[in-house]
């Protein structure tokens, strides 16, 4: 019987060659469309997930009345594990940059760990080579990637080599890492023992409670329930912990499940780079669907506006004894034959687009043919659409009475052209949801990329303070200053950028004692507002001249509205930042120093005593000339260290990556739906023409036009696709005015961008059925009458 | 074989209602060979697709071998159906994507013949009809009266109790008319019951009997020997 079945099924497509073309095609791109997106979601769902402990791991973040952070204190490690008794194990990172030199092999990492001995026991990283139970017990050994090890021994044996730290501390290799796996939250080159700065650092050395600088993780028991109330409780413990030893502190914390690290940590502060968002998942998995329903739809409008054809079959075989679930069956295995061969054409475009889609995603996906569960997910998508795809026109064809067939009275009723325009409907309602998404994306990319920021971002190249410049700062400014290419210059602890620092330990005069406010802060110099062209609204910045200046401050508008301060009379209040009493000497315009996702926060800018990174305003012009004039001086006085630089703008680009990204990938998809649409749609209007070619015979006798006749076949879908904008509307309004909220800075949604989408869904649907409809027009009536 | 009494249908739409068939009464026994005949319109079709349970009537009762079966559902009478009848007709009604093997085999298949039997069976019918040279061909590929014996072989793979015609030869010019005739005389001689409904006055001559229908009506029922010259 099923070979009965395959038979006619493909036969049936050998006939109708140009309609399966579009059939086989248009579910081969919409299933293609939705593999690629699935493998982006499946991606981004796998972070963390191979650590063997990744359902007992967890890291602890904190939270403050006004912030979120990833980080904690350098003590809690210790103390979890002794007061905790669900905590087994612990491990405390503290990222980091550094120089490493083998011989004449130098090069700037930032991909650097400092890490605790226990590194090894939490986290699933294969250890190549070395001892994983000894690797971080010397505080002179460091772990580093294979890909690391060729970089810097090539092809020699790296274990037990010595490679230099910023030219001075030597240490032994001694474990081999396997290179991390894209789909690790953890991004590293090198572990180094924590032990090593255990000394040198602060935190370290006097065990401060107050400083939030380490990313701490804990291993639970794996018999501790993971759920939602049992992890309330452990936060509960985890701050009660902290409150014995700082209980003024207005801080709790959270146990976050390592799995949930990279799509949960959104506006975590300090967070590792590179983290996703559940939404863009949320938001593409609606994609993916929404791609297979197109295509689907197609399938179902061409096989039912096809039905009259197949209606002879279904009467015969029910007069012959065929039962209807037996020709359900019929006609689900027939799409489900044409689904499969939509699969395997499907899977040849994922092979060819996926190079291209790894450049639009910025990921290195592949595809693995031996990984079983992939197959089966593969076969599932066939399987569904196939069955999906085929479930009304099984229903619908089935449903003929043979005696109506035989009398020829077989009725394409109302109730089907109404499904089918919902059909039709849909789909565009989807096209032109994507349409909106891109364009309203990128008005706000353009938005975010162009909006002033406070601060003049073109024509700005920095490169960081490293090894002997600090120490030679006089030198450095003064040559600096001696060179008019570079003479614009100004040296600051952080780019105002993404400044993800914070105190909470600022005191002013009438501060409500219950209230702790964070204020970011930065260390500048005399010449930072004025090689930033921002705008001094009162007092003075700071002079080089003035000793008392190194604890007198700078605020912006925010911050004196936090602090209830007029602009007026703020100049020559007393503040004190980390209990360095000052004065306030200067207001300065507010300027963003976050991402647009977030609003200006309070700032204080304190005088730079600690270096950081030199910023030099060029012209247009002399950019090259400017560079070459920093790379000069770097190297006369700090030849030991390699020269770096980058440009302020780029980086600040760069923090809108996966907005861009979203950009693009709804651009594509937008596309896609839209000429998958329009792929049913041209079937679509072939078959409406071909059987409407008697009428449009009598037409033309009786003296129709050629423009009369494109205008009625045409009319209809044009009804359509103008009900499908009415529809989408309010859906793309509600979808991108929640993607909307998470920007503290966003345009508003004008209402041309909805009828600009409309207006070229409908030209493309125009364009598309006209094809057709100026085909049906042009033919000699006397033949289309001949043949009735 | 077939016993109905007072069969009625009536057709309704919104304006008019129509009696296809009003109380007709009809008997025909196992072995016969009847013709329906009337001018168009008068029900012989409507008739035809009852007694092949392809309709439904609205009233009366309908006995086939001994059942009565007027109130029986559609998937009763697809079975019914399909176990003891076949149907031949005007337009052949083959399916235009199976092979004239593959459309003989059809009825076989939903009765659930294996298919080494299947294979076997249709071979011997397809020489039967003498068609087994075309039997790789689809429909589009043979002469109307090649189509029709296909058609006949297809009605009595299954050996029916009873054959359904209606207008076999409509089609067909006078030589392949003749030949369909002479086919289903066959198939009658050896046993099977056979109602045809036919404009054919010269058709009607093969059969044992005739049933003349006006308005939905049966106006007279004559047999052979009364009419034959």
């Amino acid at each position: 019987m099923f070979q009965n079945y395959f038979k006619i099924a493909l036969r049936n497509l050998w006939r109708h060659k140009a309609l399966s073309a579009i059939n086989i095609f248009g579910l081969a791109i919409g299933m293609a469309c939705s593999i690629l997106i699935l493998l982006w979601v499946q991606d981004e769902l796998s972070y963390d997930r191979f650590h063997a402990q990744a359902d007992n791991l967890y890291r602890i973040t904190c939270t403050t009345p006004d912030i979120k952070a990833a980080v904690s204190t350098a003590p809690m490690a210790a103390a979890l594990k002794a007061q905790l008794p669900e905590a087994v194990n612990t491990v405390r990172l503290i990222s980091s940059t550094n120089l490493f030199s083998v011989g004449t092999r130098k090069f700037e990492e930032k991909h650097v760990f400092f890490a605790d001995a226990s590194f090894l026991e939490l986290f699933s990283f294969p250890l190549l080579q070395g001892n994983p139970k000894t690797a971080l017990h010397r505080p002179d050994g460091i772990l580093i990637t294979e890909a690391m090890a060729e970089k810097y021994f090539g092809k020699t044996e790296a274990l037990g080599q010595i490679i230099r730290k910023d030219n001075q501390d030597d240490f032994t290799i001694t474990g081999i890492l396997a290179n991390v796996p894209a789909n690790s939250h953890l991004q590293f080159d090198f572990i180094l023992p924590l032990a090593f700065i255990a000394r040198s650092n602060q935190d370290l050395e006097e065990n401060r409670w107050g400083n939030f600088n380490f990313y701490t993780y804990v291993q639970l028991h794996e018999n501790t329930v993971s759920s939602d109330a049992a992890l309330q409780k452990l936060n509960k413990q985890v701050t009660r912990i902290f409150k014995q030893h700082l209980d003024k502190m207005q801080v709790t914390f959270q146990l976050q499940p390592v799995s949930r690290i990279h799509l949960h940590s959104n506006n975590l502060l300090r967070d590792v780079p590179g983290s996703g968002s559940i939404q863009y998942v949320q938001i593409f998995l609606v994609v993916a669907l929404f791609m297979l329903a197109v295509a689907c739809i197609n399938f179902m409008n061409l096989t039912t506006a096809r039905s009259a054809r197949r209606a002879k079959e279904v009467g015969l075989r029910k007069v012959i004894g065929a039962r209807r679930d037996q020709l359900i069956w019929q006609f689900l295995g027939e799409s489900t034959v044409v689904s499969i061969l939509a699969l395997l054409l499907a899977i040849i475009l994922v092979v060819t687009l996926l190079p291209a889609f790894n450049n639009l995603t910025g990921k290195y996906l592949a595809i693995n043919f031996w990984d079983v569960k992939f197959l089966v997910g593969l076969l599932g998508i066939a399987l569904v659409t196939g069955l999906l795809s085929g479930s009304y026109p099984a229903l619908f064809l089935s449903g003929f009475l043979p005696i109506d067939v035989l009398k020829g009275q077989v009725k394409v009723g109302a109730g089907n052209v109404l499904f089918r325009n919902t059909l039709v409907i849909t789909q565009f309602v989807v096209s032109i949801i994507l349409l909106v998404g891109t364009a309203v994306v990128y008005q706000q990319l353009y938005y975010i990329q162009n909006k002033h920021l406070g601060f003049d971002k073109e024509n700005l190249v920095y490169t960081p303070i490293t090894g002997e410049l600090w120490p030679k700062q006089q030198a450095l400014k003064t040559t600096l200053s001696q060179d008019p290419l570079t003479s614009a210059f100004t040296i600051v602890s952080d780019l105002p950028t993404n400044l993800i620092t914070g105190s909470i330990n600022v005191y002013w005069e009438g501060k409500d004692p219950q209230a702790q406010p964070v204020f970011p802060d930065m260390a500048v110099d005399e010449n930072f507002i004025s090689v930033f062209n921002m705008k001094l609204l009162r007092g003075r910045s700071f002079s080089n001249v003035l000793k008392s200046d190194t604890a007198n401050y700078i605020v912006n508008e925010t911050a004196l509205r936090i602090m209830g301060m007029e602009a007026a009379t703020a100049v020559g209040k007393s503040l004190a930042l980390n209990n360095v009493k000052g004065t306030i000497i200067g207001v300065v315009q507010d300027f963003n120093f976050k991402p647009m996702q977030h609003a200006i926060e309070p700032l204080i800018l304190r005088f730079n005593r600690q270096g950081g990174t030199v910023v030099v305003r060029t012209t247009p012009g002399n950019i090259e000339s400017a560079i070459q004039a920093l790379k000069n001086i770097s190297q006369t006085l700090n030849p030991t260290f390699p020269f770096t630089y980058n440009f302020l703008d780029e980086d600040i680009a760069k923090l809108y990556q996966s907005e861009q990204r979203m950009g693009n990938i709804f651009n594509v998809f937008a596309l896609w739906a839209i000429f998958i649409s329009c792929l049913g749609l041209y079937g679509l209007s072939a078959f409406m023409a071909e059987q409407r070619t008697k009428e449009i015979g009598v037409r033309k006798v009786l003296g129709a036009s050629v423009f009369d006749i494109v205008g009625l076949l045409s009319k209809d879908f044009v009804a359509l696709v103008l009900v499908a904008n009415i529809l989408a509307w309010p859906l793309a309004w509600y979808g991108l005015h929640r993607w909307l909220q998470d920007f503290a800075y966003r345009v508003e949604m004008g209402w041309w961008v909805f009828v600009l989408a409309g207006v070229l869904a409908l030209l493309i649907a125009l364009l598309t059925i006209s094809l057709q409809a100026i085909k049906a027009a042009v033919a000699n009536p006397v033949k289309s009458l001949r043949t009735e | 074989m077939i016993k109905i009494e007072n069969l009625e249908k009536v057709y309704r739409t919104e304006e008019v209602e129509t009696k296809a068939l009003n109380k007709v009464s009809i008997e025909v026994n196992e072995g016969e060979f009847v013709a329906i005949m009337g001018p168009s319109g008068c029900g012989k079709s409507t008739l035809l697709n009852i007694l092949g349970l392809l309709d439904e009537p609205d009233g009366g009762s309908f006995k086939f071998i001994g059942t009565e079966i007027s109130k029986f559902n559609e998937r009763n009478r697809a079975d019914l159906r399909k176990k003891n009848i076949g149907f031949v007709f005007q337009s052949f009604n083959l399916i235009d994507e199976l092979t004239v093997f593959e459309n003989v085999e059809l009825p076989l298949i939903y009765l659930g013949v294996s298919s080494a039997e299947r294979k076997e069976k249709v071979e011997k019918v397809l020489e039967k009809m003498q068609i087994m040279h075309r039997r790789n061909h689809f429909p589009q590929q043979l002469s109307g009266g090649q189509q029709q014996r296909v058609a006949v072989a297809r009605a009595v793979i299954n050996n029916p109790k009873l054959i359904l015609a209606d207008e076999p030869t409509g089609n067909l010019d006078s030589t392949n008319g003749n030949e369909v005739m002479e086919l289903l005389t066959e198939l009658n001689e050896a046993g099977t019951t056979v109602i045809m409904v036919t404009h054919s006055e010269h058709d009607a001559r093969y059969a044992h009997r005739i049933i003349r229908l006006l308005d939905g009506e049966v106006v007279m029922e004559n047999v052979r020997e009364q009419f034959s010259v």
